[in-house]
């Protein structure tokens, strides 16, 4: 597998304070990382590391195969990036901020460029504005817009939805999907579980600088079994010596069932001959929120 | 390649610059300084000042030098407040975290911030004598007489003039720079690179106070500057001895260059924790 962003034990110290511990991850090429934690974890630190903005006490990482201490000026060309609440000049339009972040890039941005930036951010309408009259919302989309100049593979982007309503949430999400193109990798981090459940293909778990789980969404969130909607839980947890649907939380009508491939199809086939209606079958899952907080409670063990 | 890039990053500077309220209230007290010959010979046509001393405010090219002269008590702290405000800037609004990760070369973004600073302060200072000519050419108008004064070797004066404010500006842009970086502020940069100016003049006074850059750079606007604000005798005595412009050309340079370096390796090698 191709991975855009790779770390290997690394570790950032403030004084005595450890910021991030033996961190090793693998971001899988073209996917949205979502990178987890509670507020303190390690993730902003993190992003700095892997954007330059910090060095590393030790350990060693990789953007786009390029290593953040010997090829940063390589790297400069390859991401974009919101960290923490991103920051315009407030004096400027929002067309005048682009335009000047890209030449500190060293890019020019052509007129049509920025309008297209602008285009997909929604800003078109407010692009004459000086920025200090944007809201939150905006400054997030256009941060967006700044991170895409350039049209970098990879897009760290740090808590983008930190402040927003859930109408701006939506339209942050909506704005996600429609950035990630075909080979982008988005790194987002944050702390709104919901918001990753929904969006993310992959994710990392870090807690007091440590990473606790990592990996795909759908085979961290999934687990051995179905749950399976039906005529009579009762009848049905009775005829297959399962506990009290009551114990079970999977909503009322729904009936979990640990199982296999191979068994499931027959545990089917006896609820049916036995009369009982099936009306809906799906692959159990547990919610991220309950992956995060089995992850980050005191004493829970790492999980690739 | 690299040249195309730092071109760009200074243009981005200017971009800024233009629309900023400091900059642009830096440039009205500056400039605010050329309308004194103006005002001077107005009040003359009523008897507030002595004819005698008007003609040295609204003739030609007195006019200039009196504007330079007067400008000069804020000239370098206004120069500063560009060269701090350029990098300080970013501090204060938090947008090194925007464009650092976009930069391949830190110190180039600094660099060019330098730059285009020194661009700002002359351009102001360019402007102030061009209003302060045309402000003495209304003075000399509203008291009735001749604009044109002597004019012989003006060129040589306007050379000499230029090269001074160069070497002022490279130090005080490279000091301010400094102070920016080390206190990580707007704000710090200001404070500390006026006050370095106001206070570090004293130090020319403690052994090996000769050595002093900002004592040399009074040296150096005695030697270049016509009607500069300094008197011979007092800058040989803080000196120690003769004006020797070689010698304080180079001592001034040298600070410049060990402050702008000091600078450049700071900011390479910090981490933006929280910037």
């Amino acid at each position: 597998m191709d991975y855009a962003i790779t770390t290997d034990a690394l570790s950032k110290s403030f004084g005595r304070t450890l910021a991030v511990h033996q961190l090793s991850l693998r971001v899988p090429a073209g996917s949205i990382f979502g990178f987890l934690g509670p507020n303190g974890a390690g993730k902003t630190t993190t992003i700095r590391m892997l954007l330059g903005l910090i060095r590393q006490t030790s350990g060693t990482a990789t953007v786009c195969g390029r290593d953040i201490d010997q090829q940063r000026k390589e790297i400069a060309s390859l991401v974009g990036a919101i960290v923490e609440v991103p920051c315009f000049y407030p004096y400027l339009t929002a067309e005048e901020n682009l335009q000047a972040i890209a030449l500190t890039a060293g890019l020019k941005l052509a007129g049509a460029e920025v309008s297209r930036l602008l285009g997909i951010t929604g800003l078109t309408q407010s692009k004459a504005r000086r920025v200090r009259e944007y809201s939150l919302g905006m400054k997030q989309r256009l941060g967006i817009a700044a991170a895409l100049i350039g049209d970098p593979p990879v897009l760290f982007l740090d808590e983008p939805t930190n402040g927003l309503d859930p109408e701006g949430s939506r339209e942050m999400r909506d704005l996600l999907a429609s950035i990630k193109s075909a080979g982008r990798t988005i790194f987002f981090s944050s702390h709104l579980l919901g918001e990753v459940e929904r969006i993310c293909t992959d994710i990392a778990i870090l807690q007091s600088g440590e990473v606790r789980v990592q990996g795909p969404v759908t085979s961290l969130l999934s687990e051995q079994g179905v749950e399976i909607r039906l005529s009579s839980t009762k009848r049905a947890a009775a005829l297959l010596a399962l506990p009290a649907p009551e114990s079970m939380p999977a909503g009322p009508g729904w009936l979990r069932v640990d199982g296999t491939d191979e068994t499931i199809p027959a545990t089917l086939r006896t609820l049916l001959n036995a009369g009982i209606d099936v009306f809906e079958v799906r692959a159990k899952r547990v919610t991220l929120e309950a992956l995060f907080f089995a992850s980050t409670s005191p004493g829970a063990g790492v999980q690739q | 390649m690299r040249a195309v890039v730092f071109g760009r990053q200074v243009a981005s500077e200017l971009l800024k610059a233009r629309r900023r309220s400091l900059f642009i209230s830096t440039f009205i007290a500056q400039i605010a300084f050329a309308v004194f010959p103006a005002v001077i010979g107005f009040w003359t046509v009523r008897g507030k000042f002595a004819p005698d001393y008007a003609l040295t405010w609204v003739t030609f090219p007195h006019c200039l030098w009196s504007v330079v002269r007067i400008s000069q008590y804020v000239f370098p702290i206004i120069v500063g407040i560009i060269a701090a405000g350029s990098m300080g800037g970013e501090y204060a609004s938090g947008t090194w975290k925007m464009i650092l990760p976009r930069v391949g070369v830190r110190t180039s973004v600094l660099f060019a911030k330098f730059l285009a600073s020194m661009g700002v302060a002359m351009v102001g200072l360019w402007c102030t004598v061009a209003l302060g000519v045309c402000s003495g050419f209304l003075g000399a108008t509203l008291m009735g007489v001749p604009f044109l004064g002597d004019t012989s070797g003006l060129w040589g004066e306007l050379v000499r003039a230029q090269a001074f404010f160069l070497v002022e500006i490279l130090f005080v842009c490279a000091f301010a720079t400094l102070m920016v970086v080390l206190t990580r502020s707007f704000v710090g940069g200001v404070v500390l690179g006026s006050l370095g100016q106001f206070l570090l003049p004293f130090a020319a006074f403690l052994p090996f106070g000769w050595v002093y850059p900002g004592a040399n750079l009074q040296a150096l606007e005695k030697i270049l500057l016509t009607e500069g604000r300094f008197k011979q005798g007092e800058m040989e005595s803080v000196l120690g001895g003769a004006l020797h412009p070689g010698r304080s050309f180079a001592c001034v340079m040298a600070f410049t260059v060990v402050f702008m370096g000091v600078a450049l390796w700071l900011f390479a090698r910090r981490d933006m924790v929280s910037e």
